[in-house]
């Protein structure tokens, strides 16, 4: 099931399903989620720990055959109209880091500290493109120019511990542009930032992305950071989606209970007491019957723990997993 | 200060700033400046320099053929004219065997270190790397070898390709595989989960590419100084395989078959004994202080109080 039906959409996620191992077995922790993303669309992946979002992410990109203790167990991952998941590991590889690329999360550890900054931006050029040395080195210099590294033909002879975190993150960024990709997938990039570094890296990735007319999938936990950069977004709570929007309507009016809280979580400039969400995602394989949000929920009635909630999609794209999203009128921020 | 980097157009400029005092300085560069502030290990580098040399030039620095039998003098005590150190019991110049025996024992320390090398760390690095029934095939393998004592295991090898110094050092090879076996393996366990292996994945990098790449760099220290400690436990071992006699064959000189030939004459010429034996003290304690002066100079920066 598709939560918007587009043609453009340069990927498609349907249906898919991740199961991780636990002391009891195969438990699922990414059910059913769907999305689509257009060309030069940023989509934001919300969640708390646990929700599932990094594994999503993870399975897109294609990483989850290199996990022990996970598996995909079903659905879709179309970047343009090829399946990702039905690929060999052979053809998959060819396409990782060219068609699609990853930034991830820790900017002082996802750099290898062996090699120069130019070698690894390089790498990836001289592997999928075949250049030569000269030629990637030359890119090089132009990717980290592009990222906003001052002197970047003098910087790109450096070793990564040379750079700061915000100038690493920005090289992360380089090396994932590398080769032109379609799809970036960002795994909570500026989390480990200071917050004005924050700002300039999110308004670098909304630049990169109107200039190179990528799809980018933004992880974070921060609906602050959704607002700022995102298009559409996509809230997940223990591997299910539970609502999914244009950022504008998911903020203003959100329609699950979960979005509310996490939206009232939102530290804001008035004097209100910070608020949070009582209690912590189910544990896989301990998922609660009918609604998983309901334990935590304070609009929570008898039908919400009865059967499962089905994904409801509105005419606009809008899609809401609730039972009484109808009846509940819920508060959004500005 | 401008000279401090290789590369860079002069001058102190953006991104050589100061770091909590530290310039920054590439990874060898580093090394080699706390290399150098150990003096203990900058001494035995020295001298093993000189050793190595010694024996690289043995044929120039012997002043006679180290295999010349001279029965007319048989035994002479050091000092003698003509022969500085004496001579053994055929007569034949004690420094020029030294000299020349040197050859021997450093040559058989690389064949065994060499031998061990390649048989340990290549697999041991696939099979950190790739886990599952992989790892636990070499690990019990590993431990299976380093069960078996060592010198039957280097006779048993020895029985099976002939006597001879390489053989045996093949032999001293196989037991020292499971040690760099070791070692690799649990470095590139600690590499395998760092981010940028996992980047370098998410970048479509083939696997024997990122062993390469990614993952060798990172295991090399650890590597380097075992390989040094190593080094000296081959010689240490290859003199006494010489010594029972398993090892060089006469009239080859190895520090081991010196030692070997000198005890029987303990009583008419003690100082025979003491050449060879100096000799190999010296440079398997060189060897081992170098190896961990390289282990200091690439561990961790220590903080230095004074500074």
């Amino acid at each position: 099931m598709s939560v918007k039906d587009s043609a453009t959409a340069a990927l498609r996620v349907d249906g898919l399903c991740v199961d991780v191992a636990t002391p009891d077995g195969w438990a699922t922790v990414v059910e059913d989620v769907s999305l689509a993303v257009d060309v030069g669309e940023i989509h934001g992946l919300v969640g708390e720990s646990g929700s599932g979002k990094s594994l999503t992410a993870m399975a897109i990109m294609g990483l989850i055959s290199h996990f022990q203790s996970a598996r995909v167990t079903g659905g879709q991952v179309l970047l343009g109209d090829v399946d990702l998941l039905a690929l060999s590991n052979r053809e998959l590889r060819r396409r990782q880091g060219k068609d699609l690329a990853m930034v991830f999360q820790e900017p002082m550890t996802s750099l290898n500290p062996a090699f120069t900054v130019a070698d690894q931006i390089g790498e990836s050029i001289r592997y999928h493109l075949g250049a030569s040395r000269k030629e990637a080195r030359e890119r090089s210099i132009e990717l980290l120019e592009e990222v906003g590294i001052a002197d970047a033909r003098r910087r790109c002879n450096d070793y990564p511990h040379q750079f700061s975190g915000g100038m690493r993150q920005r090289v992360m960024l380089a090396v994932a542009l590398a080769c032109e990709p379609r799809l970036l997938i960002a795994d909570e990039p500026t989390t480990a930032l200071d917050v004005t570094v924050q700002a300039q890296m999110l308004e670098l990735i909304r630049s990169l992305v109107e200039r190179h007319g990528m799809a980018v999938i933004f992880i974070t936990h921060d609906l602050g950071v959704i607002a700022e950069i995102c298009d559409r977004a996509t809230v997940l709570y223990a591997g299910q989606v539970i609502e999914s929007g244009l950022v504008g309507e998911v903020i203003k009016g959100p329609r699950h209970p979960y979005t509310e809280g996490l939206l009232r979580s939102v530290p804001a400039d008035d004097d209100l007491p910070l608020w949070w969400i009582d209690g912590s995602p189910p544990l896989p394989g301990r998922l609660p019957s009918g609604c998983r949000f309901s334990p935590r929920c304070e609009y929570s009635k008898d039908k919400c723990v009865t059967d499962a909630i089905p994904l409801l999609l509105d005419a606009n794209g809008r899609a809401i997993r609730c039972a009484r999203a109808d009846e509940l009128s819920l508060d959004g921020r500005d | 200060m401008t000279g401090e980097r290789s590369k860079g157009s002069g001058g102190p400029a953006f991104g050589e700033s100061t770091f909590l005092g530290t310039r920054y300085e590439s990874p060898s560069r580093r090394f080699i400046r706390r290399f150098l502030t150990q003096k203990v290990a900058t001494a035995s580098g020295v001298i093993l320099i000189l050793v190595v040399l010694s024996a690289i030039f043995a044929p120039l620095l012997a002043p006679l053929d180290p295999n010349k039998t001279d029965l007319r003098n048989t035994l002479l005590p050091p000092g003698s004219a003509d022969f500085l150190l004496g001579t053994d019991y055929l007569g034949r110049d004690v420094l020029s065997r030294l000299l020349f025996a040197g050859r021997v024992s450093l040559v058989a320390a690389v064949q065994a270190v060499g031998v061990g090398l390649i048989l340990g760390v290549a697999p041991a690095l696939v099979a950190g790397y790739v886990g599952r029934w992989w790892d636990w095939l070499l690990m019990r393998f590993t431990d299976a070898l380093l069960a078996f004592p060592p010198l039957i295991l280097a006779i048993t090898v020895i029985g099976v390709l002939g006597t001879g110094l390489t053989n045996a050092m093949i032999g001293v090879g196989i037991i020292f595989a499971p040690r760099f076996a070791r070692i690799t393996r649990s470095a590139v366990l600690s590499v395998r989960e760092e981010t940028f292996v996992e980047a370098a994945k998410s970048m479509g990098l083939s696997q024997p590419r990122i062993i390469w790449r990614h993952v060798l760099p990172h295991v090399l220290s650890p590597l380097v100084v075992t390989a040094t400690v190593l080094a000296g436990m081959a010689m240490i071992i290859e003199a006494g395989l010489s010594f029972i006699g398993l090892g060089v064959q006469v009239p080859q000189a190895s520090w081991g078959s010196m030692l070997a030939t000198a005890y029987r004459f303990i009583r008419v010429s003690p100082t025979l004994i003491l050449w060879p034996g100096l000799a190999i003290m010296i440079t398997v304690l060189s060897v081992n202080l170098l190896g961990d002066g390289i282990r200091d100079a690439l561990g961790r920066e220590v903080r230095n109080m004074s500074s």
